[in-house]
């Protein structure tokens, strides 16, 4: 069945981004459903010029947004948060080897834009372009905040590894 | 002169992150979003039914015939009662061809009534 077929091919990495974005895998997995929902209801708006990826994704983006904003979290979307303590698992993690565990912890502590640009475009692949179209910015906008991003990624897996020393 | 700064490297932070794996899904909310078909109707697209047509059909031609005694028979030039009640059919006309334009009914279909 294709619904099943997109289901498999989209759903984890769905939730992935939407709790790099709401830092909460119950509301993750929330945004995911209705995501599901809408792409069920709304099949016929599927517009075929942009990737059904890059469509879930910014379905899904946008509903995370709305929640992040009923929170009243809207700093959670700026740019210049501070960056949140390290996970107090993250020693052991650098202990037992699993450094890509110690980067989803990393990625998780950044600034949701900063995050949710790292997801799309070096772990689910996505191109500037696309990634732009998923947060509704400008491409421009996207190179900046994954730069921003792996700088402070990397400063962070540093603070970590020393932590570890 | 000072010397622009080379731009950073992160290729090894970059070929990093493209191994992370979003992790699976748990067989919970993969057995939620199968259950999505099942559990929320998909909406039908409103479209206009067969007898909704003819039955638009059959007002657009009976306001059009109405029109069209009236003014052929002259009432636009003789009585102003009787101009104006058929300038109200062909108003009433111009909006069942609108109406049947929206409801896209073939033009054909329109002329080869009687």
């Amino acid at each position: 069945m294709a619904y099943e077929a997109l289901v498999d091919a989209h759903a984890a990495k769905l939730t992935f981004y939407a709790s790099r974005l709401l830092r909460d895998q119950i509301e993750a997995e929330d945004v995911v459903q209705e995501t599901f929902v809408r792409l069920w209801q709304r099949a016929h708006e599927y517009d075929e010029r942009s990737g059904v990826a890059t469509w879930l994704h910014r379905i899904a983006h946008n509903l995370a947004v709305d929640r992040l904003r009923k929170r009243g979290k809207d700093s959670a979307l700026t740019e210049d948060d501070e960056l949140a303590s390290p996970d107090s698992s993250a020693p052991s993690l650098f202990a037992q080897k699993e450094r890509a565990e110690a980067l989803r912890t990393a990625l998780a502590t950044l600034p949701a834009r900063q995050a949710a640009a790292l997801t799309l475009v070096h772990i689910d692949g996505m191109t500037g372009s696309e990634a732009a179209e998923v947060m509704g910015v400008g491409v421009e906008a996207v190179e900046s905040l994954l730069s921003r991003g792996k700088r402070r990624l990397r400063e962070l897996l540093a603070r970590i590894s020393i932590g570890t020393a | 002169m000072t010397r622009p700064t080379p731009p950073e490297d992160f290729s090894d932070l970059e070929r990093e992150l493209a191994e992370v794996q979003a992790p699976a899904l748990s067989d919970t909310a993969r057995a939620r979003l199968l259950s999505i078909p099942r559990r929320v109707a998909q909406p039908k697209r409103w479209a206009p039914s067969p007898r909704l047509r003819r039955t638009a059909f059959t007002l657009w031609a009976a306001a059009a015939a109405v029109g069209l005694y009236f003014g052929g028979s002259g009432a636009f030039d003789t009585s102003s009662e009787d101009s104006e009640q058929a300038r109200i059919e062909v108003s009433a006309a111009d909006a069942e061809f609108e109406l049947l334009a929206e409801l896209s009914l073939p033009v054909d279909e329109v002329e080869e009534f009687p």
